[in-house]
């Protein structure tokens, strides 16, 4: 089952886009460098290039406490299930229009693939670029701790590792357009929504309390004291009120005026003996003091075989307010 | 549908704050670099020490011991050292009157060198030919080995002090001036009025150095290439430290003196790290806005990027061919040859000459110590003889990159002694090569002025002589760019003993990275190609 799902975070987002521009950035500066053509002119390439290396680096550190913080560096844990399904989907599967063998998910956003990959450039590729161009520009600004006396072959080591990122850049742009349709997997990374697989009976439990949380019907729950328990924004709403603890914690019968208090204990015995109530047009006390008139619902609250509260929903009548 | 729009909308904002988040940093860096690429934008320059005032000195002309009629020069000098009597000693310290220096040898021996015996590919050298190249020598009466150097009446004081312009000395006059008219080479030279001149005394001027500094070899530019005559009127395109419309400096405002010894010797000569001037006697170590520029300083000399090219108004030589020197129109008179800018090409005394104007220079690393061609020292015919290697590596970290003039020549040497000749050149004798074209007369003569033997067979052998570049330097925004050495045929393409970025490249290395560029390129294309046929294929059998 698939559902449009947030998969790639704000910060996500932002930290692989202006990775991608640095690299690519870092790519035509240092090529212009190593002299392969003239573009901004050599001074500004350099320039550019040092400017842009620093600003990778300060975005890598953020990215690993990112990484740490979110636990998202486990999605980089390599596994070698699926690895050869998923190389033989590439092979041939794909042109046979066969599914991807592996299902993205929240939890799982890289294929193991992808994760061998992405945790070799994490671990190898990008610390040997980054170690080997710190080294030059330690060379270019000296210092007491570490003096280069050479740098011919830092810069030949950086250059290698620069035509490495080029084939990783290449492929890694060709297969986002193996994904759904060719452009899903790069609007996914822009606007963080893709439809992922998602677990059906999760999905619909975690749905139906979303439903509760965001109907204009209002709800409530006792517990078998007649104590509220919960109630939702659009009760409180009705009661006249944005703030719970007013009523969290309080008797059911301050929601009703004295002469009210007979119906509201009729109501509560009948669903103590397991009866459910619906249709009820009722008059509630306002938690400023005025009144309303709304139709209810309830129900008892069953766990095991005793009844342990009582829940339901309702629905307004007199508002004068709506709609908004 | 409200609801549907208020979540497209935060998606659309949400996309847009992306996307200006990832562009500011993109905007912060361009306004950075602007600002630092000043390069081309007029700033100050900084100095640490601006040029000194010149101070009004006394009035010679109210003195009345100038007001004599004198016959001789050596009279002025008298008359000079009578106040100034302290001043002949500070001046026979000055190389400007030993023509010598220590020089410690390759074995470690401290001897006396200096223009006083030294060989050079241009006029090689002076020994026996004393009459005509001591006519820079600021003294009188250097005409041959016999002069005497402690003799304070011989000082010339007013190749240096005059300022009328008036005071000459003869080409071939042993540092005197001429006593009666006389002509060489079409320049007329009228006896001076010393009275006049004395009276008129003062602190050397550019025409001053330049009598000599200007035309050594010969004539104007021909040794050094970046000081010539023209340096008294200059834009400041040529040079922007002497030009009127640049800092109108005069050669002391950086050859500081005290007590006569003049600062900066120059490497082609001097072979100890000592007396040199450079840049930063005024200006700062890290004069450019941009910070990778000062870094270049501890490996780049200052003039290597400022000084982009040399000998801007006239040429200056390049190469002389001593070896075809000598050949004689049929009537006995000598051939000269010129080229269509004027300068002589060919020239039956000395052989043939290549000119060049707006001269690149080359580029040599330099530590500040040069060793020389030392008389009697062994030369390898089959080798090109360098006169005085410049010490210098880019594993030596001393060592700057620094821009000089190499010259090239064929010169006499003894091919069974296999040392150089320092052959006799000058004279009215019966060996002199200027008169008899007598190359055997000539090395004979001049062999045995320097005490050595000649074997009675000579040959020329090919030799270079490198000749630092620090004048004319360039207005700023003519200054060399990072490309110009950063480049694979760029100007430093001859130093490579070191990796320089955009120059040198690990070709294989290169080639494997291409190579897999290449291959992930091919793999990409036949994999799309692969996944559209077949995608249509299925379509169809649908």
């Amino acid at each position: 089952m698939k559902r449009n799902t947030y998969i790639y975070q704000a910060f996500e987002r932002f930290w692989h886009w202006s990775q991608a521009a640095l690299i690519l950035f870092l790519m035509l500066t240092g090529f212009e460098m190593h002299g392969n053509y003239q573009l901004l002119g050599f001074e500004a390439a350099v320039l550019w290039h040092n400017l842009a290396s620093i600003a990778l680096i300060v975005l890598i550190i953020f990215a690993i406490f990112w990484h740490f913080v979110t636990g998202e560096w486990r999605q980089y844990i390599p596994t070698t299930r699926f690895i050869k399904a998923q190389a033989a989907y590439y092979l041939t599967g794909i042109f046979k229009g066969a599914p991807h063998p592996t299902h993205k998910t929240v939890y799982t956003k890289f294929n193991p693939l992808q994760r061998l990959i992405y945790l070799g450039l994490k671990t190898v590729i990008f610390p040997a670029q980054i170690i080997t161009g710190l080294i030059y520009l330690s060379f270019l600004y000296p210092s007491d701790i570490i003096q280069v006396e050479s740098h011919g072959t830092i810069a030949i080591i950086h250059t290698f590792v620069a035509f490495l990122f080029i084939a990783f850049v290449i492929a890694h742009i060709y297969l986002t357009t193996t994904g759904e349709a060719p452009l899903t997997s790069i609007k996914a990374m822009i606007t963080g929504w893709e439809s992922v697989d998602v677990d059906p009976e999760q999905f619909q439990k975690e749905h139906s309390a979303q439903a509760v949380k965001d109907s204009s019907a209002g709800y409530y729950r006792l517990n078998i004291d007649g104590i509220i328990e919960d109630v939702n924004d659009a009760w409180l709403k009705m009661y006249r009120t944005d703030q719970a603890e007013h009523y969290l914690g309080k008797p059911v019968s301050i929601t009703r005026c004295p002469t009210e208090q007979a119906q509201l204990q009729n109501i509560i015995n009948q669903v103590f003996k397991g009866n459910s109530v619906s249709g009820l047009k009722v008059t509630r006390l306002c938690f400023d003091g005025s009144k309303g008139e709304h139709v209810l619902t309830a129900n008892p609250i069953i766990d095991g075989d005793s009844i342990v509260g009582m829940e339901g929903f309702i629905i307004d009548l007199s508002n004068p307010n709506q709609p908004s | 549908m409200n609801l549907f729009k208020n979540q497209s909308t935060a998606r659309f904002w949400s996309v847009l704050g992306l996307f200006a988040a990832l562009l500011l940093p993109w905007i912060l860096g361009y306004y950075y670099i602007q600002n630092i690429r000043l390069n081309n934008k007029a700033k100050e320059v900084t100095l640490i020490r601006e040029p000194s005032q010149k101070k009004q000195g006394p009035d010679h002309s109210q003195y009345s011991l100038l007001q004599q009629e004198f016959e001789t020069p050596e009279q002025v000098t008298e008359a000079c050292l009578y106040c100034h009597n302290t001043t002949a000693q500070e001046v026979m310290q000055t190389s400007h009157w030993t023509w010598s220096r220590e020089y410690v040898t390759e074995n470690g021996d401290t001897i006396q060198l200096g223009k006083k015996n030294i060989l050079n590919n241009f006029c090689i050298g002076i020994q026996s030919n004393e009459p005509r190249c001591t006519s820079c020598h600021i003294g009188y009466g250097w005409k041959d080995d016999g002069f005497d150097f402690s003799e304070e009446r011989k000082i010339d004081c007013l190749v240096c002090h005059d300022q009328t312009d008036t005071y000459k000395k003869f080409p071939s006059g042993a540092g005197y001036p001429v006593t009666e008219k006389k002509t060489s080479a079409g320049e007329e030279f009228m006896p001076p009025d010393y009275r006049h001149i004395a009276q008129n005394i003062g602190s050397p001027r550019i025409e001053n150095c330049g009598a000599c500094h200007f035309v050594g070899g010969g004539g104007n530019n021909v040794k050094h290439g970046d000081i010539a005559t023209e340096l008294k009127e200059v834009t400041r395109e040529v040079d922007v430290h002497m030009a009127s419309d640049g800092a109108g400096m005069s050669c002391v405002d950086c050859h500081r003196t005290e007590e006569h010894a003049i600062s900066g010797s120059l490497y082609s000569i001097a072979s100890q790290d000592t007396n040199r001037i450079g840049c930063s006697g005024c200006h700062s170590a890290n004069p450019h806005a941009n910070e990778i520029l000062n870094l270049h300083s501890a490996r780049v000399d200052c003039q290597t990027c400022h000084i982009p090219e040399y000998a801007k108004v006239s040429a200056t030589k390049m190469s002389w061919d001593w070896s075809t020197a000598g050949k004689l129109n049929p009537d006995g008179s000598m051939v000269v040859k010129k080229d269509s800018m004027g300068n002589i090409i060919y020239h039956s005394m000395k052989g043939d000459f290549t000119w060049a104007k707006n001269v690149e220079p080359e580029y040599r690393w330099f530590n500040g110590i040069a060793d020389h061609y030392v008389l009697g020292d062994p030369v390898n015919p089959n080798e090109t003889l360098n006169m005085n290697p410049l010490q210098g590596s880019y594993a030596d970290k001393r060592s700057k990159i620094i821009p000089v003039k190499v010259h090239r020549a064929n010169i006499i040497y003894d091919v069974q002694n296999e040392y150089l000749i320092n052959p006799h050149l000058f004279g009215k004798d019966s060996t002199a090569f200027w008169t008899h074209f007598d190359w055997h007369k000539a090395a004979k003569a001049g062999a045995e002025a320097t005490g050595l033997a000649y074997s009675g067979e000579y040959g020329f052998i090919a030799s270079e002589m490198t000749w630092p570049i620090n004048h004319m330097v360039a207005p700023r925004e003519q200054s060399l760019t990072c490309i110009e050495c950063h480049d694979s045929n760029g100007r430093l393409s001859e130093l490579n003993d070191f990796y320089l970025i955009g120059r040198d490249r690990h070709a294989m290395l290169d080639r494997i990275g291409i190579g897999i560029i290449l291959l992930s390129l091919i793999g990409v294309t036949i994999h799309s190609i692969i996944r559209i046929l077949s995608k249509s294929n299925r379509s169809q059998t649908k």
